[in-house]
């Protein structure tokens, strides 16, 4: 009897492990929450040329103390990353645990990387209608998890989600219109 | 044989038929005889009507981004957009990730070439499913329909 059920209790641990593997064309799909993110964090700019529109952005993404990693001023990209403070980061640890135990299990599946450590930040912009001060800036934070590489200093990702919170991207465009409006004013 | 050892026997056998059903997936390892390569290629590769590189690659990004993917580096002087995205499951203590390097040069005067590659878990994909479903989101993007290239 018990080899039995010990059989049993195998199998099913091992069906689940298959079953929930994620294979590659799993990447592709499309989720349904895409399309309001997409939303949130896309803002239509209607009188701003793009360089203006870029300037502005990079200029927010430094002031919310992000270190600019790489831009492309003819595509209208822009991507930062932000550390951390490692104290913010040991807070974390006890609710993301405490969390683990009280679920048994049931948790968020990113509480197992445990506390993020960095953020980063992708900024892309797209002309609308061939109108040359017509643009919509899409910005996406996320939190990210590092791991420190073997044969160097660089760190490397092992893992990132997008923050879905619609007032950090209401405060990030509020932040980028007032930026706007301050240039023009020559301050 | 008693029943205790059918017991233990079809264990076994149910075992082994389950770790089966876990190895890698048919497209680990690189390939490495010319005509896969070249099949592979072509599964990568659409062409767009189109004499406006800037405007792929834009649509290369924004496309990217409705798939959830992060944009890494792009440089429009090359014609490159590399991304990456991650998945985690319940129950799974590491995230899989696929990273995609596109790029986008012209093909002769009227049309632009735009070549994916992609890899899962640092293994190159060879599901065309993954291809087709990129290629099926840029063109919505760009308005445009790609054609298959040999």
């Amino acid at each position: 009897m018990l080899l039995r059920l010990a059989a049993l209790a195998a199998l099913l641990v091992l069906a689940y492990g298959c079953a929930t593997k994620p294979v590659p064309a799993q990447f592709m799909e499309v989720s349904p929450q895409s399309a309001p993110n997409r939303e949130v964090q896309t803002r239509r700019f209607g009188d701003a040329s793009e360089s203006e529109l870029l300037a502005a952005s990079v200029g927010v993404v430094q002031d919310l103390g992000f270190r600019v990693m790489a831009s492309d001023a003819q595509l209208g990209v822009v991507t930062g990353v932000k550390q951390r403070p490692s104290e913010e980061v040991l807070i974390d640890i006890f609710p993301l645990a405490l969390s683990a135990g009280l679920t048994f299990g049931l948790h968020p599946p990113e509480a197992n990387l445990g506390p993020h450590d960095s953020f980063r930040v992708v900024l892309a912009m797209r002309n609308v209608g061939g109108q040359p001060r017509v643009h919509d800036v899409r910005i996406t934070f996320y939190r990210t998890w590092l791991v420190q590489g073997v044969h160097g200093p660089e760190q490397r990702m092992r893992g990132a989600m997008a923050i879905t919170s619609p007032v950090l991207y209401q405060k990030f465009f509020g932040m980028l219109s007032a930026t706007l409006a301050r240039a023009r004013s020559g301050n | 044989m008693n029943t205790s050892g059918i017991i233990r026997t079809l264990a076994a056998t149910a075992w082994f038929a389950s770790l089966a059903s876990c190895q890698s997936p048919p497209e680990r390892g690189v390939l490495t005889s010319p005509e896969s390569q070249l099949k592979l290629r072509s599964i990568q590769t659409r062409a767009y009507d189109t004499t406006n590189r800037q405007t792929v690659m834009r649509g290369v990004i924004s496309t990217l981004q409705d798939l959830e993917f992060m944009i890494e580096a792009a440089d429009a002087a090359l014609g490159t957009v590399s991304a990456r995205k991650f998945l985690l499951v319940r129950g799974m203590a590491v995230a899989s990730d696929m990273t995609m390097t596109v790029t986008v040069r012209p093909r002769g005067e009227k049309q632009m070439l735009v070549r994916l590659n992609a890899e899962f878990n640092r293994k190159a994909v060879e599901d065309p499913e993954v291809y087709q479903s990129f290629f099926v989101a840029l063109g919505k993007s760009l308005f445009l329909s790609g054609h298959e290239v040999d």
